[in-house]
């Protein structure tokens, strides 16, 4: 995917998949008519808070959010990209330094996104279909990944929770459940779907 | 309605005088990003012209031209560009904007009028930014360009990693260097590279222009020093009610993070109520005498401040402001 949600904005999706959600509902033995009130409410950043307790439990169940294979993931781009020598340190604190020359990504999601801060460190991005790890404080709107001697154009798609790395296992670094992360993200995310 | 998110932009307004005048005679760029740290971009903007702010710092362009679209039109920054950001709109806007590469400048100089620009040096941070090796080449070409009326080169500026007062001032030291080769080759524009920890704690950091976000939302500058001793008050406060016999309407998908089961207290009626769990939608508190439909003060006024709640969890108060999805966002002037 490599159309824009919103041209001339930065990209900031979180991306619903019809075909999971499709697989995880008929497992269900529902109807995606059955469920369009959830699916209108993943729809608007507000839209958990109009759900009740058991809506709630079937929304987990249909974007399969405790499972390896999430329904869901959040999705951004490549700001920047450069070289730095072995030893940087990165981002707030210098929590994090590079163990080797590497190329540093800049990536324009953060904790005011919905992305948890304490997951620091802990992130995972996958570029391309190549996973690489993240460095240094998570900032309120910016991340960084230490994608050694990969390189990428600036514009880049970067998924930062989905199939290489599950809300769940984000959940699990970031003392979350999966289920808040997703109430977390914020309104100016884009609410995309894809087939 | 049941949870409210109250903002006294009177506070903010305050905070931001008295920022003001602790800085002069360095100027005060007011951040108002996401959402103006989830106070609300457009009411939090106003309040900053009214206090007398001349800089705007909103991120990225969107940011910008929401504000304008709202009537808001101020000078502002914006610093977070993707090769998709639309730069003439951006421009035609008189939005101002960061350059950190040769790339960007090259955008930003092709877009339609003449694009006011913020030179970005990487002091260390590793974010955005040119690093020090091609400064002298990215300055040269910026006031090339300003030569041939493409762009106006209006200042230079950086952001600090705050890893310790030493880091930081060698950050700083960079940045006099940068500055000097900035000179040499014809730039006569002003610089910004502190935010608000520093802009309180390093006045060598102020330079002619600070940038401060949420310490004008009554966020402590300085860990371990209460937001007061700078003269700064929260104007936040969230409020909700009792819905049944030990349950109160805010959840974690309220942005009331579940991790405050059983460490945080909410307020009814000035008496303080352990928060045992925190489900959702709801959470349950300790029993006691109080009356179905009670208000509920969760932080903020009586109850307990966002920097301390933000602690009890180990995190800062932009992660809690930014996340909270209120029901309603009420304002006082």
């Amino acid at each position: 995917m490599s159309s824009r949600a919103n041209p001339g904005k930065l990209r900031r999706e979180l991306r619903f998949d019809r075909t999971i959600v499709n697989q995880n509902l008929s497992s269900l033995g529902l109807e995606f008519d059955k469920v369009k009130p959830l699916i209108s409410a993943m729809n608007e950043p507000n839209g958990l808070l109009d759900l009740h307790g058991t809506e709630l439990l079937l929304l987990e169940k249909v974007l399969g959010l405790r499972t390896e294979k999430p329904a869901v993931s959040l999705v951004g781009e490549l700001v920047s990209v450069k070289q730095v020598p072995q030893g940087t340190g990165v981002s707030y604190g210098y929590l994090s330094r590079t163990s080797n020359q590497s190329n540093l990504a800049l990536v324009a999601l953060g904790f005011s996104d919905g992305l948890p801060r304490s997951a620091t460190n802990l992130l995972r991005a996958e570029i391309a279909g190549r996973v690489f790890g993240g460095i240094g404080r998570i900032a309120m709107d910016q991340s960084v990944f230490d994608i050694g001697d990969a390189q990428f154009e600036v514009g880049s798609e970067v998924t930062l929770f989905g199939a290489h790395y599950s809300l769940e296992a984000l959940a699990k670094d970031s003392g979350f459940t999966p289920l808040e992360i997703l109430g977390r993200i914020t309104a100016r995310v884009t609410r995309t779907w894809v087939e | 309605m049941t949870v409210v998110k109250k903002v006294d932009l009177a506070v903010y307004r305050e905070n931001l005088k008295h920022i003001m005048q602790t800085m002069a005679p360095a100027r005060v760029m007011a951040v108002i990003k996401a959402d103006a740290y989830g106070h609300g971009l457009v009411e939090v903007a106003t309040a900053a012209v009214e206090a007398g702010i001349d800089m705007l710092g909103v991120l990225d362009i969107e940011t910008g031209l929401a504000l304008r679209k709202a009537g808001v039109r101020s000078p502002s920054f914006a610093w977070l560009h993707s090769p998709q950001s639309n730069f003439n709109s951006a421009v035609k806007a008189e939005i101002e904007l960061s350059v950190s590469s040769l790339a960007e400048l090259k955008a930003v100089a092709s877009a339609l009028g003449t694009a006011k620009v913020h030179l970005k040096i990487d002091t260390g941070l590793s974010r955005n930014g040119c690093r020090v090796e091609n400064w002298s080449e990215l300055v040269k070409a910026a006031i090339e360009l300003q030569r041939q009326g493409e762009i106006s080169v209006v200042a230079i500026w950086s952001h600090l990693a705050g890893a310790s007062k030493e880091h930081d001032l060698e950050a700083i030291a960079l940045f006099e260097n940068a500055y000097q080769v900035a000179l040499t080759h014809g730039f006569s524009g002003y610089r910004h590279i502190a935010a608000s920890p520093t802009s309180f704690s390093l006045p060598e950091s102020r330079f002619e222009m600070v940038r401060i976000g949420v310490s004008a939302f009554g966020t402590s500058p300085v860990s371990q020093i209460p937001a007061e001793e700078f003269g700064l008050q929260s104007p936040m406060a969230v409020e909700t009610e009792v819905t049944a016999e030990g349950i109160i309407a805010v959840g974690f998908l309220h942005g009331f993070f579940s991790q405050l089961s059983n460490k945080t207290e909410v307020v009814i009626d000035g008496v303080g109520y352990r928060v045992l769990e925190v489900g959702p939608l709801a959470s349950r508190i300790e029993t006691g005498d109080y009356a179905i439909g009670s208000t509920v003060e969760v932080f903020g006024g009586n109850a307990i401040s966002a920097e301390i709640l933000c602690e009890l969890v180990n995190t800062v108060t932009d992660e809690l402001f930014t996340g909270l999805k209120a029901d309603s966002v009420t304002y006082a002037n």
